[in-house]
């Protein structure tokens, strides 16, 4: 301890910081508090330390060093080592590639399958409508020709939603969007 | 030393001693530099730098002074050898050059932010070098004056009597701004 307990505010002066630091041993932090509650001009100038401290602890900017720092370190160290981080994304790109490649391909069959079920449908339908027409004439008040027209319509309406919700075209068609 | 290290280094084991040189102290270096450099994209370049010397160097290294101090020595030579290659005509040996100039340049080149802020940093930029870094360092290494001494290559006392007067000028060039700011 080097601090006369009665000494002059200049010797107090280094100490007053090292209180406002947390750094000042037990002892010598007593003296100090002690000569504090006795000198306005020492309180200022702990004060003022303070402050300062304070200031300087939020005004300088502490930024943090890159994440990839290593990696770029090993980069240049050696040059011509294989680059985990470029075969990562190499595959996944791939397996990007190869997810979307796979769903094309089966929105591509679903769809021709639908296609082709409803044209199969619809044929169905038009064949036999005719005949049931010609059956039910009798008992419908209206003309043949618009009677099939509509018939045919809502058949192969009928028959493309029924065939595409079971063979999961519509979720398909929500996914490759 | 860190015990894991030394093994490796007693081994032989350089990249694997290495590997963990790295990741102990690339934060430290980075922030020893920065205290130096004063901007983070040149203190990284100079981390950088400070690792590729240590990875060549340390088959050399013999363990006569402690890891720290000798990777430390490293990282401000690379900073003063990128200072010097920057900007030749500051003196760096002598160390109450204040490179005032420069420091204010870097501040009007940021966008505008806190005028409290700008202004203290300024007032830093007056304050001869060894102070400026001493003062970056403390507050970037959490108020440690342990750390600031370890990186510096100083003793204790003589980090504690150079932030002590640092902030003592500080607070005297602060008065004079606060009365004409009143």
């Amino acid at each position: 301890m080097n601090i006369p307990a009665n000494g002059a505010c200049d010797d107090y002066e280094f100490e007053v910081a090292e209180l406002v630091d947390g750094t000042l041993a037990p002892e010598s932090a007593r003296i100090v508090r002690l000569h504090l509650a006795g000198c306005a001009r020492c309180r200022r100038w702990r004060d003022e330390y303070a402050a300062m401290d304070a200031r300087l602890a939020s005004a300088l900017p502490r930024p943090r060093l890159a994440a990839d720092f290593e990696w770029r370190l090993a980069a240049s160290l050696h040059p011509g080592a294989p680059d985990d981080r470029a075969d990562t994304r190499v595959a996944a790109e791939r397996e990007y590639a190869e997810l979307m490649a796979g769903l094309r391909d089966r929105l591509r069959s679903a769809t021709l399958g639908g296609v082709a079920a409803a044209v199969a449908a619809a044929g169905c339908v038009l064949a036999v409508l005719p005949v049931l027409v010609e059956h039910l004439r009798p008992a419908l008040d209206v003309q043949s020709g618009s009677v099939v027209l509509r018939f045919s319509t809502l058949a192969i309406t009928i028959a493309a939603l029924a065939w595409s919700f079971g063979n999961d075209v519509l979720p398909g068609l929500r996914m490759a969007r | 030393m860190d015990p894991e290290i030394e093994q490796h280094l007693a081994a032989g084991r350089h990249d694997r001693a290495f590997d963990l040189v790295v990741g102990a102290y690339k934060d430290r270096v980075f922030r020893l530099a920065l205290s130096i450099l004063k901007e983070s994209a040149a203190a990284e370049d100079a981390a950088q730098e400070t690792f590729v010397r240590v990875w060549k160097a340390l088959p050399r290294f013999d363990g006569r002074a402690a890891l720290g101090t000798w990777i430390y020595a490293i990282a401000r030579n690379t900073c003063l050898m990128d200072l010097r290659r920057r900007r030749p005509t500051v003196s760096l040996d002598d160390p109450n050059s204040t490179d005032a100039q420069h420091a204010a340049a870097q501040i009007a080149s940021w966008p505008a932010q806190d005028p409290e802020r700008d202004n203290l940093l300024r007032l830093l930029a007056q304050l001869p070098r060894n102070q400026q870094e001493a003062v970056r360092l403390f507050y970037l290494e959490d108020r440690s004056y342990d750390a600031v001494a370890e990186s510096l290559g100083m003793p204790l006392g003589t980090v504690k009597n150079l932030l002590h007067r640092a902030r003592k000028r500080l607070i005297e060039l602060a008065r004079p701004e606060e009365v004409k700011a009143a």
